[in-house]
């Protein structure tokens, strides 16, 4: 992870890509939707077919901030048709793409965010709250200063004002909390780990089944 | 470490004065009520000050001098620590302000000050602020009013941490006299330029006669010291932070140059280094009176609520659902024991409301076997104790619930209610029994939720004994 992190800070980016921000996640033990960056028409075609569809297409580059606004994400591409289309109008319309970024579609209702950032009294905090189109109207949201222990995670966990949809909620099955905590705890560990990461950004985390999934991630470079 | 500060041997007054309305008569007036070592008032217009030589300046003392206290205009400050590092000065309380909070002059003259005591290895403490009292010293190394704290003064195991000048002394006179509760040291930080309130929690943490902390802060200088330092001490610790909305956040900025972090931040860091964060001033006096006693918790179970008003019994339920506060699920053993006291139409249910037992049986044999029964009960942690204001019950009848609470190691909070000349009595008997006693239900509440969350934290761990 740090070689992803030194070659980005090298190449004065301010921001790790969607892919490379998956995999530092990912290796702090956060669960990230299956992906794979797919830089020719052939190679996305066969990791289409392998994630098996449908897939989720995005323009990825380190520069590539609002990959929504740029209309650089593509949902629900369903047969390998569309993925070499979508290829072709991805990687014309914005030059100097990594790749494109093939998603396995991660689909629930229920939605989370987990962000890390630098306070100026605590250091590195966590952040852990209700993601979604609500985000921003209720900011239901808690914070922890990192290192975080398991308790401090099951803890926040249970502290968030919509911690109900957590549980069994309208036929979903309840969340599994180890592993919600092990993703905060291990986002909290990426921000002791490495000084050069000034934020962590994961929204949406979606609930998939039971499991907390990652399906976009930034990381934001000092 | 700070100890120049608390166990001086000599104090210089740097504008003490002979004028009864002036802060620095108060000061001298203060230190001379309690202070065993040598006092050293300064100032040109005085030859003596209540009977003491006073000095025209520190030059003029004969010998050292371990602390000094500031009270003169701001401007002279950084000068003045440099007089003071001639006579061995080891600490400075500045109770002047005009410095980081009156603006860019203010500011210029806080650094120098600064930079000037760094040199000499003087900690500074303030400025703008009312220094410190020493409850158990009868140290009392401030400007406050000499006439208001000789009589209410009680020497106990809270520590203060404030910072506000008004507000510590407000707090102090509230906290002295609104229940029995005593105060170990109360420290009024002001700017904080040097010492911060993590020293002082440090100090305190390791201070014999301080065993629970009460904080009023605007700022934390190093907030990762701050709660590295709470969560590793078993005392409890108790916050009110200032400045929690935009608009305080601005007025804390003009009272004590504070700049107030992000405060979910804050508020989240504490409950991680299980802090018991309160939102105003009387919550914080109330909540650190509770804990002053020294009741112990359990907190794994629900709480059982004993009363004699159906109506209280449900507003308290409500207020406990509020805060997350779980009703106990009492055995039928308990509820069957109460029900001896209970005509036979009628069954005791849970929030137990007493009255038509207490109408056959009297109060105190009610209460005494219904206590006896739910402190036996595995399903409860602790207990929320409602009575009307009566003459009638004597000492023991307290004194026997606080042994009660200490062997089965189950709070009880106390609310009364009624004329207010017995409400008083009654309080007055369960506070000095160790029980807490409080005018609101909602206050016994959040007393009884800080208590639980407290022990949640900081489980009691059997080898602390």
């Amino acid at each position: 992870m740090l070689e992803i992190i030194q070659r980005a800070v090298a190449n004065g980016q301010k921001t790790l890509s969607e892919y490379e921000s998956s995999l530092v996640i990912k290796s702090a033990g956060v669960e990230v939707a299956p992906a794979a960056l797919a830089r020719t028409r052939d190679e996305a075609f066969q990791m289409a077919e392998k994630l098996g569809y449908p897939v989720v297409m995005k323009g990825c580059s380190a520069e590539l901030a609002h990959k929504t606004e740029a209309g650089m994400v593509k949902l629900n591409v369903g047969n390998s048709d569309e993925v070499v289309h979508v290829f072709d109008e991805l990687m014309s319309k914005i030059k100097g793409l990594d790749g494109v970024l093939i998603q396995k579609m991660v689909k629930g209702s229920r939605e989370f965010v987990i962000g890390l950032s630098r306070d100026p009294q605590f250091g590195p905090c966590v952040m852990f709250g209700l993601g979604g189109i609500f985000t921003e109207a209720l900011k239901d949201v808690t914070f922890r200063v990192a290192p975080l222990s398991k308790e401090d995670a099951l803890e926040m966990i249970d502290e968030i004002k919509t911690k109900k949809i957590l549980g069994e909620f309208r036929g979903s099955p309840a969340v599994d909390r180890e592993a919600l905590a092990k993703a905060l705890v291990g986002v909290g560990e990426l921000g002791m780990k490495y000084d050069s990461i000034a934020e962590i950004d994961i929204n949406p985390l979606i609930i998939s089944g039971n499991k907390p999934v990652a399906v976009d991630a930034l990381v934001v470079l000092r | 470490m700070l100890d120049c500060f608390f166990n001086p041997k000599s104090v210089a007054v740097i504008g003490a004065s002979n004028n009864t309305d002036k802060g620095g008569y108060h000061i001298i007036k203060n230190i001379t009520a309690g202070f065993r070592g040598k006092i050293y008032p300064v100032n040109k217009s005085y030859s003596e000050i209540l009977g003491l030589p006073c000095y025209p300046d520190l030059a003029s003392i004969p010998g050292n001098i371990d602390l000094a206290i500031y009270f003169i205009p701001a401007k002279e400050l950084p000068e003045t620590v440099n007089e003071c590092a001639k006579k061995g000065v080891k600490g400075i309380i500045i109770e002047s302000g005009g410095f980081n909070e009156a603006g860019a002059e203010g500011e210029r003259l806080q650094k120098l000050a600064l930079e000037n005591a760094a040199k000499a290895g003087i900690r500074l403490w303030g400025p703008n602020c009312m220094g410190f009292i020493d409850a158990h010293r009868t140290h009392v190394f401030s400007f406050i009013y000499s006439g208001i704290w000789t009589d209410v003064l009680k020497a106990g195991n809270v520590g203060l941490i404030v910072q506000s000048g008004m507000l510590s002394a407000g707090f102090l006179l509230h906290a002295l006299q609104e229940g029995i509760m005593g105060v170990s040291k109360v420290c009024s930080i002001g700017n904080k330029c040097d010492i911060d309130e993590s020293d002082i929690l440090e100090y305190m943490i390791n201070d014999n006669e301080t065993e629970v902390i009460a904080c009023y802060l605007e700022s934390l200088v190093d907030g990762r010291r701050f709660i590295n330092l709470a969560k590793k001490t078993k005392k409890p610790v108790i916050v009110l932070m200032g400045g929690r909305s935009k608009e305080g956040a601005k007025a804390a900025q003009s009272h004590t140059a504070s700049l107030s972090g992000n405060y979910r931040v804050t508020s989240g860091a504490f409950r991680q280094a299980g802090i018991i964060e309160v939102f105003d001033p009387a919550e914080l006096t109330d909540m650190a009176r509770a804990f002053s006693k020294k009741m112990l918790c359990h907190p794994q179970k629900g709480t059982a609520i004993l009363t004699f008003s159906g109506g209280a019994g449900t507003v308290t339920t409500d207020l406990m659902e509020d805060c997350g506060l779980p009703l106990a699920s009492l055995s039928d053993k308990t509820l069957a024991s109460i029900a001896e006291l209970f005509p036979p139409w009628n069954k005791p249910d849970h929030p137990l409301d007493l009255w038509i037992a207490i109408e056959r049986n009297g109060y105190e044999e009610v209460f005494k076997r219904s206590f006896d029964a739910v402190m036996n009960d595995p399903a409860v942690d602790s207990i929320l104790f409602h009575s009307y204001a009566t003459p009638l019950i004597e000492p023991e009848f307290f004194e026997e619930l606080a042994a009660l609470v200490r062997k089965h190691e189950k709070p009880i909070v106390f609310w009364v209610v009624g004329r207010k000349e017995f409400c008083d009595n009654l309080r007055f008997l369960a506070e000095t029994a160790g029980i807490p006693a409080y005018r609101e239900l909602g206050r016994c509440v959040t007393v009884l939720k800080g208590i639980k969350r407290h022990f949640t934290k900081k489980p009691i761990d059997k080898s602390d004994n």
